[in-house]
């Protein structure tokens, strides 16, 4: 079936890059229609979340996807829920964890930094921090941030005032702080898109935990669901059609696409046409649709004549260390961290590896994930049950935890491709996720390991332990790259504005667009950068260059 | 069914998406406290075993927060394909328990039955093959975490038995949160 409208723009996602064109686009005086596979929840719904449907099994968020994962291409990729990527209205951004970083200037230019590193496909991105600056400052506004800017001598230069101010720190924050003091570091706040006061018209945080994998029920958290889809809306100019899954770009004359083929909250096929497409479903879902696209003008998926489709996949690599402290540390409550490190970002080949990351305070310790730790404090992997575990989950309000995000080198062979085997409901094919990590990123989470238990030991925790998180990928929800912007569209997908190379009239405006990761959670750089393109949009537009 | 190799590589989050989503054994948790699938000797066996896995947390015993039943709804509808397994395996534990003079496994002394877990665990009993005797393990450790702490509305952590015993407060949200000063650990006024 075919509307008859034809959109000005269509959105596929609403995430954060999604929401900002939707909602940029929209006031701009564009007819713009928002297709997003997931539910359009109401906050309220989110009292009813807990920790096995969000966190372990996965359903409140992604009740009926799978994907396959395998480690490499000589491995058989096994079905599962591996991506944490809400599929809602407001998208990743109704569950993340909310820190909101710059990247640094050096970020941007990886290559020129470090140069070649055997096993990696590094390359520079075709934009710079200065570029981004502007738009980072209105995201940070938008969003609320709280924080304390210039706080952090390691962060991007030029930070205006956070519109809020830094959250309480809590007992096992102010252990971090005296750890990393007593060792000539320099502890900051964690910048936050969460509410330390009323803000923006959304209500200040309550303090009750349940933040990274869980929406916010008084929006207190920032997201694309709390702010641009609803700017969006208002408008009038915008069209929301939540529960309908775009399944095919479809070519036009030239080198364009004329529509998007979707399935309806009915599971009925649609073909809806659009002047302007706006691909903004992740990394992954991206991927899978330009993938699922084929012609034959595109025979392996719509921009994929160079194979560079789906490549270069990067998810970060954690490391995590847990202690135990005397007085009961309220890990539970409040935001999700409080406290920063980031004296360990810059990068030093001295250290055994290049790049480097960030160390918080760990997110909130819900209690399953908690006790399926239980392991690293025991240190064994066997045996552990009895008494002695018994023992360790007493100990659940002493604990507090380190995390650090690093960057992870982008690898060629990391990718996301059309699994052949397995299909969904809809008889499509699901995504196949194969990474495998480089050694440099177990050697930076190693690293950060013995850093991270040296400030908590020097802030007077009694137990410290690791738990090796260099096995978490997709699963943390960083998901990025597949779809790099560069100059060379023999080595990119995407033009420096995130604008096909070989397809006139098709963005992408995720995290697919991130030629390397940056050692900080990626978001605040997806809504920059979402602004920034916006921006040229409408311009081309207001000029009558987007036909 | 899944392997051995498949069950054990995976991540503890993506062990339970392979086990199965939950809608179905939360709604037949919602309705009934009573054994659904398992069998009163099953039931019985599988309580004790729960209990040797995770032992009281401060009084609080698996047993008090209603873990069997966490289990049982499981196996009842997303866990089904496991039923066979522990049903194999909770037989095995009371036909061990006869060969040495006694009724059942929930009557063995703890020691006998911390020895039993060990060589389930190792995949070391007879009578059963080995990887599939892991695979019960696993399971069995992962659900009576589970039936332990998840929220109460999936059937365990009764009246949040699992939550008090750890001092988790629970879905603070739903009373209005706390205040700044008491997640800085200031006295309340």
């Amino acid at each position: 079936m075919t509307t008859g409208t034809e959109w000005d723009v269509c959105v596929i996602g609403s995430g954060a890059g999604g929401g900002v064109m939707a909602e940029r686009l929209s006031a701009a005086g564009m007819k713009v229609v928002v297709l997003e596979r997931g539910r359009h929840y109401s906050p309220d719904a989110f009292l009813h979340q807990d920790e096995l449907g969000n966190v372990i099994r996965q359903d409140f968020f992604l009740p009926d996807y799978r994907e396959t994962q395998r480690e490499t291409s000589a491995d058989k990729a096994l079905p599962g829920k591996y991506s944490l990527m809400a599929q809602t209205v407001g998208g990743g951004t109704v569950h993340w964890g909310s820190w909101s970083w710059r990247f640094r200037p050096d970020e941007f230019r990886v290559a020129s930094t470090d140069g070649v590193v055997a096993g990696s496909s590094l390359v520079d991105w075709p934009i710079g921090y200065d570029e981004l600056k502007p738009y980072y400052d209105l995201a940070e506004q938008t969003l609320g941030m709280s924080g304390l800017a210039g706080s952090n001598p390691f962060a991007a230069p030029g930070h205006n005032p956070y519109p809020n101010p830094a959250h309480v720190y809590r007992p096992a924050s102010r252990l971090i702080e005296k750890g990393a003091q007593a060792l000539d570091l320099h502890p900051f706040p964690i910048p936050m898109a969460i509410n330390s006061r009323i803000y923006g018209g959304r209500g200040k945080c309550m303090n009750s935990g349940f933040c990274s994998s869980f929406g916010c029920p008084v929006q207190a958290k920032a997201s694309s669901l709390a702010i641009h889809i609803p700017a969006a809306l208002a408008t009038g100019n915008c069209t929301l059609l939540a529960n309908c899954q775009a399944v095919e770009l479809v070519e036009g004359e030239g080198d364009r696409l004329r529509g998007v083929r979707y399935l309806d909250s009915e599971g009925r096929e649609q073909l809806l046409r659009a002047r302007q497409i706006v691909l903004s479903a992740g990394s992954i879902g991206t991927t899978q649709l330009l993938l699922q696209s084929t012609s034959s003008r595109f025979p392996r998926g719509l921009l994929n004549n160079n194979d560079q489709v789906g490549r270069n996949l990067m998810c970060h690599v954690f490391a995590m260390v847990n202690f135990e402290m005397e007085a009961p540390s309220l890990s539970a409550l409040g935001p999700p961290g409080n406290v920063a490190v980031d004296d360990f970002h810059p990068s030093d080949s001295r250290r055994g590896f290049v790049r480097g990351g960030v160390i918080g305070e760990a997110i909130e310790a819900t209690p399953i994930v908690s006790a399926l730790k239980a392991g690293g404090y025991l240190r064994r992997d066997r045996r552990v049950w009895g008494r002695e575990l018994s023992d360790y989950l007493s100990r659940y309000p002493h604990i507090g935890g380190l995390i650090m995000v690093g960057e992870d080198l982008p690898v060629a062979d990391n990718r996301i491709d059309l699994d052949p085997d397995h299909r969904d409901s809809q008889g499509l094919p699901l995504p196949r996720i194969t990474h495998q990590r480089h050694d440099n990123d177990i050697r930076l989470a190693r690293y950060f390991e013995q850093r991270m238990g040296e400030i908590a030991r020097a802030g007077g925790a009694s137990k410290t332990w690791a738990t090796d998180y260099t096995g978490v990928k997709t699963g943390s929800g960083h998901i990025m790259g597949t779809c790099r912007m560069g100059d060379d569209p023999e080595t990119s997908v995407l033009n420096r504005w995130c604008r096909a190379h070989d397809i006139s009239n098709l963005w992408v405006v995720d995290g697919s667009c991130f030629p390397t990761s940056g050692g900080y959670n990626p978001t605040l750089t997806i809504y920059a950068n979402a602004y920034r393109v916006a921006d040229h949009f409408v311009a081309l537009n207001s000029k009558g260059e987007l036909s | 069914m899944i392997g051995r190799r498949d069950f054990l590589g995976l991540s503890a989050a993506n062990l339970a998406a392979a086990m199965g989503a939950n809608p179905l054994a939360l709604a037949t948790a919602q309705q009934t406290p009573l054994p659904t699938v398992l069998k009163p000797d099953e039931w019985t066996a599988l309580e004790a075993l729960c209990g040797i896995l995770l032992p009281p947390v401060n009084g609080v015993s698996t047993r008090d927060a209603g873990v069997a039943n966490f289990i049982d709804k499981f196996l009842l509808h997303e866990g089904a394909d496991q039923l066979p397994i522990y049903r194999r395996g909770l037989h095995l534990g009371n036909a061990y328990a006869l060969t040495i003079g006694t009724p059942s496994w929930s009557a063995l002394g703890e020691g006998e039955q911390v020895r039993w877990v060990e060589q389930l665990e190792d995949g070391a009993l007879s009578g059963m093959a080995g990887p599939e005797q892991q695979v019960l393990f696993q399971s069995l450790w992962f659900n009576t975490l589970l039936g332990f702490l998840a929220a109460p509305s999936h059937g365990g952590n009764v009246n949040h038995a699992g939550w008090r015993a750890i001092s988790f407060p629970g879905h603070l949200h739903m009373q209005g949160g706390i205040t700044d000063d008491e997640v800085a650990g200031k006295p309340a006024e």
